[in-house]
């Protein structure tokens, strides 16, 4: 009898002990996630939580946090590196995964995951019809960097285009696609053009080391942000950077138009461009210049702190501040008006928040 | 006057012999009898650090759980592990301490990595030990630095009487997994030896069972290049130079080749691939005459690991590192009551990765103690330790502790100490990443327990509390993707660990019931939050049930839920664990030296999904069975 007791016991324990333990704070969404920003956040390496968070245009409300895990009621699973778009799709981009979660872009619910044939996917752009991921391949080899082809029907890669070490950043214009060879794990000072019509590279252009983020103006010149490369001394202290530059490429000629070039030392790590106004981050303070400009700026404009990605829209700065014991935040801040400085906005994202982007 | 070592050893004889001459009365009776082993552990009671909380790990468990060590002390002890899937690198922390915290020791001496401070448990062969003991509480007067939250003991044994004994064991289960170790101890009045191997590999390709994740397909994902190979040998050697004399020599290899999985969402985004190759060797004099006990230890141990990002990679990254020991071990046993110990150690470290150039540490420490036994019931000790290390300042340590009999059988106990723990090459040198101007973490802490032992019920508990000062912690650089260690937190980690057993006889049938309880406060000060990987609570205990021949078991094992980082919310949680096991052993025959058991298991036998890593999921249910022959 006593031995009956004693299973009941147990078994009563083991009732208690999980009763105890169901609670979620992750509350099911159903959402239209257009006409607002979407925040993408790296999550901590290695512990495979990256997230996206959803903040509505009108921005009357804190953002919405761990939307595709609301949704689907699963997580990414890894390192969100970015977010390309189509016309109906978004592309989640989990870099060490070596993966690509495809949702709807509008609803965020999860059409297929892309495994195969993919390797420290980086950045996507769609042109043509077709999606464009850069590839490093592994990171220390630097012979095996790529664009995978994504076919945006069957959402598998149809081919692979090879190019030089350290592919990161990429956008597309007329057919054509530009490549930033920031460097992986090595310093890469190259733009790729390739031609989409043969996947074919038909330019390299040499700018300053560490090119990372570009964009077109309204004259179709490619800016590039060249970072520099960081300059250690025996004991791996940074002592000083190579020459950092914004950088003017003209897509006629795939040549570089001009360097503005920061000064000695100086570098900036996040820029954006919005109606011929460029805007970037140099030892935590905004500065901007005019694309017609050929130098920087000695003033800043604001003093915004330290920021580990930033977008510019309709006269509104975003930027999210990374943070790894607690949540990322969000700002947004008025960079036109009477209230130019102000913050205008602010919620928590998710940790390691890096990419603004405007659905 | 006899020591207490020899009145163990002789009550081990004496044991040993009536237990080896007593005519077994059939079958049945010849099962109820103690194992041998279990009298054999008292040799090493000693060791037991006063005041503070310790298990022995069963012969019984770890032929159970005998598929790696993270299993087997999941199950059986009260350290928590955090492994990336099931043959995964496996850390362990005990009391919500980090895993830097956790020291193991092989026959003494201290075999954490020295690149990162660490034992990785799926690493560590133990099939072959004689006998595994876990120790909670800090102990760094004694072991040094490291040992703050506890420290887990492998031993071998070497005893001189006329015997031969041997043990095969081998299992073979889903996966393709299998354990097998044979071992050998053989000796005479003069001379023992021990000789064992063990081999166990697994294609451990299971399937992920979580259902919500999926290929493009729609088809459930598998634990792809998750396979693994290891094995061990061990050799022993002593020899009683004369009574007051032995030496004792302990060799051992292990080689591991394994493969790393990548988990969810997409498990062939791994393709690593780590090799580890570890090998150590310990010479050992012991020599007493009247009052006079010393010990002399030399020893040299050597770790390797080659990294490949890819497995079909030729070049790799390597950690090398060889450590050389002596000590000596002096105690005293004066008048009636008191005993006074000195230690004297020396570690010479070398150590040397692709990225680091060769460092060395040279650590010498003295410690001692006096302690006062009045035989009956009140046993106290104080104990202090001075360390000169090559790299760090270290301050004079002091402990405290003492036990009281109560009443019968029950002891109350209190162990007071101040443990530190030396930042490790890695924290150090690593290029870009190591931080030179690291200090040693410092913990205080203090043990309130006590011990009930009687034959068929034992329960310890003790209420712990660590104060953790200069707590190293890896935290990214702002606005890289950078790792930097640093000083940063203070952490408070207070709580109640338990351990039961209990035994019934009822009619022909036993009935026994084996766990642990621990419940965990282990807060950031700074934070106020929880630290990561640190359930609340946790509870494993083994419930058998014995009739004759057959012994049928249930293992199960629960855990709150755990933070992946100190935010706190349940985005960055694992959910509870809660698996069950059930397992049957047969004992075919039982005869004097004979001994053989069939035995068969069902792990995670309600197919629950269950994580210890983010997204690195364990097996569902899956079988094994095993054959245990003693002769």
């Amino acid at each position: 009898m006593k031995n009956t007791n004693l299973l009941l016991r147990l078994l009563f324990l083991s009732i208690i002990f999980t009763a105890c333990t169901e609670d979620n704070d992750i509350a099911p969404v159903q959402g239209d996630f257009d006409n607002g920003i979407i925040i993408s956040s790296e999550g901590n390496f290695g512990d495979k939580d990256g997230s996206v968070a959803f903040l509505d245009g009108d921005m009357s409300r804190k953002a919405t946090n761990f939307i595709y895990t609301s949704v689907n009621n699963a997580q990414l699973g890894g390192l969100v590196q970015s977010i390309g778009f189509s016309e109906n799709d978004a592309f989640i981009i989990i870099n060490d995964a070596h993966a690509i979660s495809v949702v709807d872009r509008i609803t965020f619910e999860k059409k297929t995951i892309v495994l195969e044939e993919l390797k420290n996917p980086r950045y996507m752009v769609v042109e043509g019809g077709k999606g464009y991921v850069t590839n490093w391949g592994e990171g220390g080899d630097p012979s095996d960097d790529y664009i995978a082809v994504l076919n945006l029907e069957t959402y598998a890669v149809e081919s692979k285009i090879s190019l030089k070490n350290g592919v990161e950043h990429i956008v597309a214009k007329d057919g054509f696609l530009y490549v930033s060879h920031k460097g992986a794990w090595a310093e890469g000072n190259l733009v790729s053009v390739v031609n989409t019509s043969t996947n074919t590279v038909v330019a390299e252009i040499e700018v300053n080391y560490r090119p990372d983020e570009m964009f077109f103006t309204k004259d179709n010149s490619l800016v590039v942000l060249c970072e520099g490369s960081p300059v250690y001394d025996a004991s791996w202290n940074v002592i000083g950077n190579s020459q950092a530059s914004i950088t003017y490429i003209d897509t006629q000629s795939n040549s570089v138009d001009k360097h503005v070039n920061f000064a000695e030392n100086k570098r900036a790590n996040h820029i954006a461009y919005n109606s011929d106004q460029i805007y970037y981050v140099s030892d935590e303070a905004l500065y901007t210049v005019n694309t017609s400009d050929s130098s920087l700026p000695a003033t800043s404009m604001l003093e915004i702190g330290s920021v580990y990605g930033m977008n510019v829209k309709d006269g509104n700065l975003y930027t999210v501040k990374k943070e790894f014991e607690n949540l990322s935040q969000l700002n947004v801040i008025a960079l036109e008006g009477a209230n130019v400085g102000e913050l205008i906005h602010s919620s928590a994202v998710g940790l390691g928040a890096s990419k603004i982007y405007f659905n | 006057m006899m020591n207490y070592r020899q009145v163990t050893f002789f009550c081990f004889i004496a044991i040993f012999l009536s237990y080896a001459q007593s005519k077994p009365q059939g079958v049945l009776d010849s099962i109820q009898t103690i194992d041998v082993v279990e009298v054999k552990a008292t040799v090493f009671q000693e060791l037991t650090v006063l005041g503070q909380k310790s298990v022995a790990i069963s012969e019984n468990a770890r032929l159970r759980n005998s598929t790696n060590f993270t299993e087997l002390l999941r199950y059986n002890s009260p350290i928590v592990f955090k492994d990336f899937g099931r043959g995964g690198v496996s850390t362990a922390r005990f009391r919500g301490t980090s895993a830097t915290n956790t020291m193991v020791l092989w026959n003494g001496i201290n075999i954490n990595a020295v690149g990162n401070g660490q034992t990785d448990f799926n690493a560590l062969s133990i099939a072959t030990a004689d006998e595994i003991k876990i120790q909670s509480g800090g102990a760094s007067v004694r072991y040094g630095s490291g040992a703050i939250g506890g420290s887990v003991h492998i031993y071998d044994l070497l005893y001189f009487d006329k015997h031969i004994e041997s043990q095969f064991f081998s299992t073979y289960g889903s996966f393709q997994t299998t354990s097998n170790f044979i071992k050998t101890n053989i000796g005479t009045d003069k001379w023992a030896f021990k000789v064992a191997a063990t081999y166990n590999q697994s294609d451990n390709d299971y399937t992920f069972i979580d259902n919500r994740y999926t290929d493009a397909a729609g088809n459930l994902l598998k634990n792809e290049n998750g396979n693994y190979q290891n094995y061990g040998l061990d050799l022993s050697m002593g020899f009683q130079i004369s009574e007051h004399n032995t030496l004792r020599f302990f060799t051992t290899a292990y080689y591991a080749n394994r493969f790393f999985s990548d988990g969810l969402p997409n498990p062939a985004a791994g393709s690593e691939r780590n090799e580890d190759f570890n090998q150590r060797n310990l010479l050992q004099w012991k020599w007493h005459f009247s009052a006079l006990k010393q010990q002399v230890n030399l020893a040299y141990v050597t770790q390797e690991y080659r990294y490949y990002e890819s497995k079909d990679a030729l070049s790799f990254d390597y950690g090398k590192t060889k450590q050389a020991i002596a000590s000596h071990e002096l105690t005293y046993k004066m008048a009636d009551f008191w005993k006074a110990t000195s230690f004297l150690q020396y570690t010479r470290t070398q150590g040397t990765a692709d990225v680091i150039t060769t460092r060395t540490r040279s650590v010498l420490s003295f410690s001692g103690g006096l302690s006062y036994n009045n035989g009956r019931n009140f046993i106290s000790a104080v104990n202090f330790r001075n360390e000169a290390n090559s790299d760090f300042k270290l301050p004079f340590l002091l402990s405290f502790a003492a036990e009281r009999k109560i009443a019968s059988s029950f002891w109350a106990k209190i162990n007071l100490s101040k443990n530190y723990r030396v930042p490790t090459y890695n924290e150090l040198y690593w290029p870009k990443v190591g931080n030179l101007d690291l200090l040693p973490e410092y913990a205080h802490q203090g043990d309130f327990g006590f011990s009930l032992k009687k034959k068929q019920l034992e329960i310890a508990a003790t209420f712990f509390y660590i104060k953790m000062d200069n707590k190293i912690i890896w935290l990214p650089y702002v606005d890289s993707n950078q790792w930097r260690p640093k000083n940063i937190d203070k952490a408070i980690n207070k709580g109640l660990e338990t351990s039961f057993f209990v035994e019934k006889n009822i009619q022909n049938a036993t009935l026994q019931l084996r766990g642990n309880y621990i419940y965990t406060s282990a807060e950031n000060t700074k934070t106020e939050k929880q630290l990561a990987y640190t359930p609340k609570h946790l509870l494993n205990y083994t419930f058998s049930y014995r009739v004759n021949r057959i012994e049928a078991y249930i293992q199960d094992l629960w855990q709150s839920k755990v933070y992946t980082n100190e935010i706190g919310i349940d985005f960055y949680s694992l959910q509870p664990v809660s698996v069950m096991n059930f397992g049957l052993d047969y004992t075919l025959f039982h005869q004097k030296y004979n001994k053989l058991v069939l035995g068969g298991k069902l792990n995670n036998i309600f197919n629950r999904v269950y994580y210890f890593t983010n997204l690195r999921p364990m097996p569902g249910i899956n079988f094994s069975i095993n054959i245990n022959y003693k002769f």
